[in-house]
């Protein structure tokens, strides 16, 4: 199956209608993108879909983070040790 | 307050003529979105929608329920028929000066039905995609609560805020924090540590909670505390089942998991409150843990897009009295606020002017207040005598007031909204305030100009024609 906005064949069933049989979903794994097969061809058809929403790896790669990733205590601490270990604090640095 | 849970509300909007019943059964895509959209366009007295079936799903939707300034006067008790300004001053009253403190529940229908395993949120809620190029489905309308990882035992800075939340599997969701939002210093201090943040979403509230829950107050105001007050009784709350949150007892859903610490994975894009998509970013991902909810629970959402939508009326009079209750507390002069237009973009404050130049300080004021630094684009300053919330008052006001060359001020390279399309980059932008207050000294005064007085019995005329008009 060939994710409709990035095009990745790492898509596959998410679930079936839980009542009814009336449609089934599907999910991207690559760029969490789901549709439904009861939706219009120009969101379930990769060569439909409209190119101003279609993800490429140039896209995905310039993507910002929210919010950015806080710089972990440990090694906050270690900057600061070296900082002082190295004498840094004294040139300035 | 005469309702406690989201199905005593909506039983309150039934019986005066504002909830109505879609029996025939509807796609998920297109036909929520455009029935939304629909009820929407009713204007004052806009209806909520109960949708009793929804195609391959088993329980309810109820979208609007927030939609009108009929159904918003009847989440105060108040008349349908009250005007916006009353309204906004009915909050004022309400707006705590001491606020109550919650009390605790051993148990309520929110807990009748508890899932640990084999979690499949669609089996609980009938999600459908809101615009046609959303990632996927959301969750628009939640409560989600989370704790102060440094001080868990701070009541204050546990937060209830609404995020949007993307379905990214049957057991995994995607949340939006900015980094403006109490969440994200939540979030930051658990990603210092390296350790997850629980989190609690609850769907389908009294539309109280729902309602602080979209309001901006200080870190360390409960949100909990001010539903309270402004439901003049204590808000009643029930732990979490797999952490110390508390959470609505009256909730119809409670999705209970963790934030994984320091992993993003791609989210979005989704039709804002700006009347645009949002970008696609890299956003933190949630695992689910448990779910409980009410037997037949029902699903509440928003549909969102160019405004007015029900998240406008959600975020309008709220967003306001926080921004006034914040200038009134240094700048006493200030009349009113109207921060209603696209999350407080734009927003329009009436005051009195002690002094010349004092607009230009009120506006400065508020550039500096939680919500204003980033939300605040347009910042439109008029007297006291001006309505705010009336605006062919304030178009007059802009008109006759205003000397473009001495009135008008941008400020650059400020704090912005990050999905405001024209912040540039995102999450920055420039500034406007216009002052269209009547100069006052020192500044020079045009001696020929003055504004006709007002007709001093108006009002008593304005009710003596409403009641021949009722005839």
């Amino acid at each position: 199956m060939i994710c409709p906005r990035c095009d990745s064949k790492n898509a596959n069933l998410l679930i079936p209608s839980p009542v009814g049989n009336e449609w089934e979903m599907y999910i991207c794994n690559e760029c969490n993108f789901t549709w439904r097969s009861t939706e219009p061809e120009n969101i379930r058809n990769p060569k439909m879909y409209d190119s101003k929403f279609k993800l490429t790896k140039e896209k995905i790669s310039k993507m910002m983070v929210n919010p950015p990733i806080a710089t972990s205590r440990k090694q906050a601490l270690n900057k600061r040790g070296r900082f002082f270990q190295n004498n840094l604090w004294k040139e300035g640095g | 307050m005469n309702y406690h849970s989201l199905r005593d509300f909506l039983d309150l909007l039934e019986q005066n003529g504002q909830l109505v019943r879609i029996t025939d059964p509807v796609m998920p895509e297109p036909d929520i979105s455009a029935a939304a959209q629909a009820a929407i366009n009713c204007g004052h007295y806009a209806p909520a929608l109960l949708f009793e079936k929804v195609k391959g799903y088993v329980n309810r939707l109820v979208m609007n329920v927030h939609g009108s300034w009929a159904n918003h006067a009847l989440m105060l008790g108040l008349p349908m028929d009250t005007t916006i300004k009353d309204q906004f001053f009915e909050l004022d009253k309400r707006w705590p000066g001491k606020v109550i403190k919650p009390t605790w529940l051993k148990d309520a229908p929110c807990k009748e039905i508890k899932i640990t395993s084999n979690i499949n949120l669609f089996e609980v809620l009938p999600l459908y995609r809101s615009n046609k190029y959303d990632g996927g489905c959301y969750l628009s309308k939640a409560c989600v609560i989370t704790r102060d990882p440094e001080e868990p035992d701070h009541f204050g800075k546990q937060n209830v805020g609404t995020y949007r939340i993307q379905v990214t599997g049957k057991d995994r969701l995607n949340i939006q924090p900015l980094v403006f939002h109490d969440i994200a210093i939540h979030l930051r201090k658990a990603e210092e540590q390296n350790k997850p943040l629980p989190v609690a979403i609850a769907i389908g509230n009294e539309p109280i909670i729902t309602y602080m829950s979209s309001t901006p107050l200080e870190y360390d105001e409960s949100e909990y505390e001010y539903a309270g007050a402004l439901r003049g009784e204590p808000y009643q709350l029930i732990k979490a089942e797999t952490s110390d949150l508390d959470v609505p007892s009256g909730a119809e859903v409670i999705i209970e998991g963790e934030i994984l610490p320091r992993k993003r994975s791609i989210e979005g894009p989704y039709g804002e409150f700006t009347g645009g998509y949002s970008g696609t970013r890299f956003q933190p991902e949630i695992k689910i843990h448990a779910i409980t909810h009410r037997a037949n629970p029902i699903f509440e959402n928003l549909y969102l897009s160019i405004p007015w939508t029900e998240v406008d009326y959600l975020i309008a009079l709220n967003t306001s009295l926080s921004v006034y209750r914040q200038l009134k507390a240094s700048m006493p002069e200030v009349a009113a606020v109207n921060a209603m237009y696209v999350h407080g973009t734009v927003e329009i404050v009436s005051t009195k002017c002690r002094m010349g130049g004092y607009g230009k300080a009120v506006a400065m004021r508020l550039l500096s207040t939680p919500h204003g630094m980033p939300y605040a684009k347009i910042i439109i300053v008029v007297d006291e005598s001006v309505d705010p919330f009336n605006i062919n008052q304030v178009m007059w006001a802009l008109s006759t007031q205003v000397n473009p060359a001495k009135h008008i001020s941008i400020i650059h390279n400020c704090p912005g909204m990050p999905l405001d399309p024209s912040s540039d980059p995102p999450g920055m932008s420039s500034k406007v305030i216009i002052d269209a207050t009547t100069p006052v000294p020192p500044e020079p005064i045009n001696e020929d100009a003055h504004t006709i007085e007002l007709i001093e019995n108006t009002d008593e005329w304005m009710q003596k024609i409403k009641k021949l008009m009722r005839k």
